[in-house]
């Protein structure tokens, strides 16, 4: 009998202190409940052989919804990276709707040129045409350097990027240490296992990991590419930085382990985490719209050429529109590369450095035997509708700038934008899709780990109420105890 | 033990984003309301882009073509206004002429006349539109025709003069000269006179009239110059009429010289209406291609319209609806909010 109730004491005294245990866990969840990153604990109640409870603290997790969250955001981030950057790139080439294209200036010098070829003895007309070919390719010019400087700015994302990676890895390491530590000398290692999540999500952001967990929770990180990025130590992420670009610039690839890596393509990019996405700007989606735009000056170069008019074999020269390799043609349907940047109205045309834009009407930039005014007649209008229709000539195209098909240098200069505005639409559709994905499986997530107030708050009740009726035994059995002694008295 | 599966985090997230992506409709759906036109035309139609920016060239590019043809129609009507007075000329000419024939009292008049017509139809064929010369072909700047008084081809009548007959013009001996002579002399020393390259002693025009672009791959010539048949017939005529009519040829001799100038210059009325015929069906043609013009431009309009335009009944419907949908997360987020069992203990 003694016994029994010395137990009885024993049991009450033991659920006294599990409730401060309790208490404890449940107290962490609602301080965690507003943190995302936070998984619920659970108290584990387990019976001991004398009927006393023991409670273990149990960390709520679910492995793969983690990883397929972490793929899935991994790719939204990506997607969201191209299509922010793309538009970007269009409105810097093409500006809001299209209105400081190529395409649109393409057509002022064709409109001024057909005005002025109505009217061929106007000087006035004349030199509109020449502002009108200056605009144009300084708008060439330009959309070629803010290409290249878009290109630099994609590589300084990546080198950034690869510095997050190598510091979330560093501290990945610690955690990592830390959770095995406490793993092995069985310590609760939740707090760990908390930092270490976060990590992988951050981690995400740049490149998508596959997370693989050994004994004592060890965590092994492997890329989509299959290539090791950390295990037991931190994998060496390495990149070069290329500080300037021009047209033939090509950036180094980030290396994992000494492999590089894979870039992201397609418009709906297959690209997950920021790091491909970039590359995938910076090498293939800016390195095609500058081929585009090379393809441009190339068109123009070649509507302006001026032919031998004597007959005498000379060759084809470039006449108001030259480039760094004028006066001699450029190679016919190839692009050229970084001609959009260097061409330029020729000086003969410019009647501020000396030169006349009458040159246009009459020929003969490159000598006497290109004049094709050869009477010197001011209404000559010959010279002047064979350029006005050369801008709806059909000429060679390169299909490794982007875009194949047979095109005039007029409808290449749309196709250029329907090329650039298709990518958009495309990436931004793709992006809305992905984050919609990654929203829902964090919230999946976080609905399965993440802590609710109202059930913290019933059981906190329940707690109180167990305390209490623990109190009640423990006074009951002194007042039983106080009674038998009594009576011994 | 977990009752639910869903955590208050989760509740509170889903809430925000909702209202973040409502917001963002509703930015969009305002300014498409307001414009009638998508708030990002590239983003809604990618692709189609290319054909929407090649529509709108096109546009641009017909109201180029409208501009150029318009300059056209005006220089047209300068011409045939400008060939009319010089036809009038050469019939007022005519009529000077006529009684002349035969009769020596009106002879002396034929002198002047054939003089005012000469400076006249100078004046007429140096006419200009915006500086561009109606009659000078390619050749645009300054006048398509010299004065007749002082000009290359008035020595070159007299040299020939001199060379036939041995003596000038002015010279008394004239009077000698047989009808006959006279005729011969004009048929085959003036006339040729009036054919290139002895013609360039009074006209500066170039044989090549204006060619206008007036549509794609359509070009038009504009315009006649002052080398025409009829301008160098009129002026044959009324150069031997100038010349002769003041010296002190016969009778008979003046009669063939009248004869040839009659002629003539009834061959270049009847030239200018040719020419005025040719001019009209020019502008018969512009007023066709400027129809054509207007015709394609309105359905270029109307397939931009297409592109690039939202229904603005169904955008302002959406909006309605994207503000009531907003206004609901708004009262559910503050309701959620309160909903705490804090409340109750």
């Amino acid at each position: 009998m003694n016994l029994t109730l010395t137990s009885a004491l024993r049991i009450a005294q033991n659920s006294i202190l599990n409730s401060g245990t309790r208490t404890s866990v449940l107290t962490n969840n609602i301080a965690g409940a507003s943190d995302p990153n936070y998984s619920r604990r659970d108290a584990a109640i387990t019976y001991g052989p004398s009927g006393e409870q023991t409670i273990s603290v149990r960390r709520v997790e679910n492995a793969s919804l983690l990883n397929s969250s972490l793929r899935a955001s991994a790719s939204a981030v990506a997607q969201e990276t191209l299509s922010s950057s793309v538009t970007r790139l269009s409105r810097l080439i093409n500006g809001v709707d299209g209105e400081t294209s190529i395409s649109s200036a393409l057509t002022n010098l064709e409109n001024s040129l057909q005005l002025y070829s109505g009217d061929p003895g106007n000087e006035i007309l004349a030199s509109a045409t020449i502002d009108s070919a200056r605009e144009v390719a300084d708008r060439l010019s330009t959309a070629s350097g803010a290409v290249q400087l878009f290109r630099a700015e994609a590589d300084r994302q990546m080198e950034q990027s690869v510095a997050d990676i190598n510091a979330l890895l560093a501290e990945f390491k610690q955690v990592n240490d830390n959770v095995i530590a406490e793993t092995r000398s069985g310590n609760d290692a939740s707090q760990w296992l908390d930092r270490r999540d976060t990590l992988l999500k951050d981690l995400s952001t740049h490149i998508a990991v596959n997370p693989v967990v050994r004994d004592d929770n060890d965590m092994v990180l492997y890329t989509y590419q299959g290539v090791t990025l950390f295990e037991t130590n931190p994998r060496a992420v390495t990149f070069s930085p290329t500080p300037t670009f021009d047209p033939s610039t090509s950036g180094a690839l980030p290396r994992i382990d000494g492999i590089p890596l894979d870039i992201g393509s397609g418009a709906s990019t297959n690209a997950a985490g920021s790091l491909a996405a970039w590359a995938q700007l910076r090498d293939d989606i800016a390195v095609d719209a500058q081929a585009q735009l090379d393809e441009i000056a190339r068109g123009l170069v070649v509507a302006f050429a001026e032919t031998d008019q004597t007959g005498g074999g000379a060759p084809t020269l470039a006449g108001l529109f030259t480039y760094d390799g004028g006066p001699a043609m450029p190679p016919a349907g190839a692009v050229y590369t970084g001609m959009a940047g260097s061409i330029s109205v020729n000086n003969l045309y410019l009647p501020e450095v000396g030169g006349s834009a009458l040159l246009l009407r009459d020929g003969g930039a490159n000598g006497a035997a290109y004049v094709a005014n050869s009477n010197g007649d001011s209404g000559f209008s010959a010279q002047l509708l064979n350029l006005t229709e050369n801008f709806g000539a059909a000429y060679a195209t390169d299909a490794t700038a982007g875009i194949a098909g047979s095109y005039s240098l007029a409808s290449y200069a749309e196709a250029s934008l329907g090329w650039m505005e298709g990518i958009r639409s495309t990436a931004s559709a793709a992006a809305d899709r992905k984050s919609v994905l990654s929203e829902r499986f964090e919230q999946q997530l976080l609905n399965e780990t993440g802590v609710n107030m109202d059930e913290e708050m019933s059981r906190l009740i329940e707690l109180e109420q167990s305390y209490e009726a623990s109190a009640r035994i423990i006074a009951t059995v002194d007042q039983l105890f106080q009674t038998l002694l009594d009576s011994i008295r | 033990m977990k009752i639910s599966s869903l955590s208050s985090l989760a509740i509170n997230m889903g809430l925000r984003s909702t209202t973040a992506s409502l917001q963002e409709n509703l930015v969009r759906l305002q300014d498409e309301v307001v414009t009638g036109r998508f708030a990002d035309t590239g983003l809604e139609i990618g692709e189609r882009m290319r054909d929407l920016t090649s529509l709108r060239n096109e546009i641009t590019r017909i109201e180029q073509f409208k501009v150029t043809q318009s300059r056209a129609d005006t220089f047209l009507t300068g011409t045939q206004d400008a060939l009319s007075q010089v036809s009038d000329i050469a019939q007022d000419f005519m009529a000077s002429l006529v009684p002349a024939i035969g009769d020596n009292l009106q002879r002396p008049l034929v002198s002047q006349s054939a003089a005012d017509g000469l400076e006249t139809a100078v004046a007429r064929l140096n006419a200009q539109i915006g500086g561009v010369s109606l009659f000078g072909g390619e050749n645009t700047d300054g006048s398509a025709m010299e004065d007749y008084e002082g000009s290359a081809l008035q020595a070159s009548v007299e040299a020939a003069f001199v060379t036939r007959f041995g003596f000038a013009i002015s010279d008394p001996a004239t009077a000698g000269i047989t009808a006959a002579q006279m005729d011969d002399f004009l048929a085959n020393d003036l006339e040729p006179l009036f054919a290139s390259p002895a013609w360039s002693g009074i006209s500066n025009a170039s044989d090549n009239a204006i060619v206008n672009r007036i549509s794609d791959e359509v070009t038009v010539q504009i315009g006649v110059t002052a080398n025409e048949e009829a301008v160098r017939d009129l002026f044959a005529g009324m150069v031997a009429a100038y010349a002769f009519y003041g010296s002190d040829l016969g009778a008979d001799a003046l009669d063939s010289v009248g004869t040839f100038a009659l002629e003539k210059t009834s061959t270049s009325v009847n030239g200018f209406s040719q020419l005025r015929s040719e001019v009209g069906l020019t502008q018969a043609r512009l007023a066709r291609n400027g129809e054509q013009l207007d015709a394609q431009m309105r359905l270029l309009t109307t397939f931009t319209a297409e592109m690039e335009q939202v229904d603005v009944f169904e955008k302002s419907a959406e909006l309605n609806s994207v503000i009531t949908q907003i206004e609901i997360s708004y009262s559910i987020t503050s309701r959620v909010q309160q909903l705490s069992i804090m409340r109750f203990l």
